[in-house]
């Protein structure tokens, strides 16, 4: 919420040179991002090559029958019958079309099954990043607030415990505790199924569905926040102005919130956007625990279907996603910050 | 050193962990000779709750399975994986990272390149990829991990020795004609050990997790009990035998705890000022 009261202002007069200054930041992070994006295509190409036999041979298996014609046939068909190289080419042009296979289980393009999860997945994930944001950083802000003092040791310690719990136990154990002892929270699933709900209905609906998972996602991030919000903001409090806030006669409380915290949310945040693929690996165990339809489960069906190229596609477009916000949390900082602009 | 040590063993948290440590270690070493034959054997009558018969302390599964021998022999598989999951990803990470920081040049360029690729790849993810197109036998599952960890270590390595290699004692040692090899094995890395040790505890605490969470998945040998495992098996009866899951959960995180205990204690004896890197 401080970060708003830094942008309000930026916002209000925009200037022509700092837009320019960030479409000139926004070609060169992007630039800078084409051999990372190169390294994730070469990766699953190397993945896929090392699959177990070839695609023709897993198909022929699920079929029962092949004949040494209907084979040779096949791997024509799906483009294995040439050398590597060739093959290499030919996934790079697959990919230039926006093209990550097709899935024979599903009967239909693997890109379309992942767009169909990925709602699914954002929602969770997002959903648990503000959540570990807004707990780590209240977290972070008391343990700094009284630094050293009871309240600080009792915190860090339930932090260390919140830091080293598996997130999927802890979810299961919030089931039992809040779904089947205390009957508050529904167990499993992403919404009440065929009731037809809209408006108000339907988004308390949804967030009564989305409470236990991104609890279960957030706890373990909000440790970290909380820790790095707690050293970030006692590195702040050690700074000239923060003794200036003080001198003229400012409260604590104030001084911490209005001077400190908003100094040191910038480490944080930045944090933040580095954690983006861990939160999309914990939203993959999560998704298992609570039954919510997202690319997780997918992940975890398509394995037991042996469908690879749905697999590999969601570790491609994964880590594409990744690469995307990446860029998007460097502007967004350039222009919360024009120091960083600058360089 | 010596004084390194005081200071960890003057931390009674850190201390509490060491001990919390080395008796899980314990157990998963004595667990063959404390509960011989297959933890995955058939003992007694399905179901009883912990402490509803004396010879089952913690109980029996939906199989009739004894959980105290599956929490032993559970531990022996949960530690091994971390263990050798971060040994991997510390020998890795030391290696690569020594190279870069000490050569520069297209060493160096090379990794920062892989350790972008591993930023931005989701890590378990890629572990999940690995096991599945691998196979769920412990040594691929360690090595998963450890593949997926390494480059944590690797920056931390590089850049003490970038700082490191402009020392005096390496000037020193490179013009009593040292080669390469001695100077990065015998004068740099002693010196850049300490955060090392540090990192590798939060690496193996790590790997133990990311290893019970691919078990809880399934990803994991089936005829091996492993904590993981277990919770994943007794997720099916969490309305009407919770105990499944808590007791091999809650072994997990006491040992993740202790890991953790020691490692801040390790972090705060061996360099104050590295907790900010390390968090």
């Amino acid at each position: 919420m401080s970060l708003l009261f830094q942008i309000a202002p930026v916002a209000a007069g925009f200037p022509a040179h700092r837009a320019r200054k960030l479409l000139g930041r926004l070609l060169r992070v992007s630039l800078q991002a084409i051999p990372t994006i190169a390294a994730v295509i070469l990766l699953n190409f190397v993945l896929l090559q090392s699959l177990p036999g070839d695609a023709a041979d897993v198909l022929a298996g699920e079929s029962g029958s092949a004949t040494a014609e209907s084979m040779a046939l096949l791997r024509k068909h799906l483009g294995v019958d040439v050398p590597v190289g060739q093959q290499f080419i030919n996934y790079l042009g697959h990919l230039a079309h926006g093209s990550l296979g097709y899935s024979p289980r599903y009967g239909t393009s693997v890109v379309d099954l992942i767009m169909t999860r990925l709602p699914g997945t954002l929602f969770l994930m997002l959903s648990g990043l503000a959540l570990a944001l807004l707990i780590g950083v209240s977290l972070g802000f008391a343990m700094a607030f009284w630094a050293q003092r009871w309240p600080d040791r009792i915190l860090s310690a339930l932090v260390l415990v919140l830091y080293s719990t598996p997130a999927f136990w802890m979810g299961l154990m919030g089931t039992v505790l809040f779904s089947v002892h205390l009957g508050w929270l529904p167990s499993g699933g992403e919404m009440t199924l065929g009731a037809d709900l809209t408006g108000w209905s339907h988004l308390w609906d949804r967030v009564q569905y989305v409470i236990l998972p991104a609890s279960t996602l957030a706890l373990a991030f909000a440790a970290i926040y909380a820790r790095l919000t707690r050293a970030a903001m006692l590195e702040v409090r050690r700074q000239d102005f923060v003794r200036t806030a003080e001198a003229k006669g400012l409260s604590p409380l104030r001084v911490m919130f209005r001077h400190v915290l908003r100094n040191a949310l910038l480490p944080v945040t930045t944090m933040a956007g580095l954690h983006l693929g861990h939160l999309l690996g914990g939203a993959v165990v999560v998704e298992t625990v609570f039954g919510w339809p997202g690319l997780g489960r997918l992940m975890i069906e398509a394995i037991q279907a042996r469908e690879y190229n749905v697999l590999l596609g969601i570790l491609f477009m994964s880590s594409f996603l990744v690469i995307l916000a990446n860029i998007l949390i460097d502007l967004v900082h350039a222009w919360l910050d024009p120091r960083i602009a600058v360089d | 050193m010596s004084r390194s040590l005081r200071s960890f063993a003057s931390r009674p948290l850190a201390v509490v962990g060491l001990l919390v440590l080395f008796l899980i270690g314990a157990v998963a070493l004595a667990a063959p000779y404390l509960y011989p034959g297959d933890p995955l054997d058939t003992v007694a009558q399905p179901l009883l709750w912990p402490a509803q018969v004396a010879q089952y302390p913690l109980g029996t599964d939906a199989l009739g399975r004894d959980v105290a021998a599956q929490i032993a022999h559970g531990a022996r598989a949960s530690l091994t994986t971390g263990f050798a999951a971060g040994l991997i990803g510390v020998l890795l990470g030391t290696v690569l990272g020594a190279v870069a920081g000490y050569f520069g040049g297209w060493a160096d360029d090379v990794l920062s390149r892989v350790t972008e690729l591993f930023q931005v790849t989701p890590s378990f993810l890629l572990m999940i990829v690995i096991v599945a197109l691998g196979s769920p036998s412990a040594q691929v599952i360690s090595l998963a991990i450890g593949l997926t960890s390494w480059p944590t270590v690797a920056r931390l390595v590089r850049a003490e020795f970038r700082t490191l290699k402009e020392r005096d004692f390496v000037l020193a040692a490179r013009t009593l004609g040292f080669g390469n090899a001695r100077i990065i094995l015998r004068e740099i890395l002693p010196n850049a050990l300490a955060p090392v040790i540090v990192t590798a505890t939060v690496l193996v605490a790590t790997a133990i997790l990311m290893g019970a969470s691919l078990a809880f998945l399934g990803l994991a040998d089936p005829n091996t009990v492993s904590w993981g495992s277990m919770i994943g098996d007794g997720r099916g009866l969490l309305r009407t035998a919770w105990y499944l899951t808590a007791l091999p959960g809650f072994s997990l995180t006491l040992t993740v705890v202790a890991l953790n205990l020691v490692g801040d204690g390790l972090t705060e004896a061996l360099n104050p000022r590295l907790r900010e890197l390390v968090a």
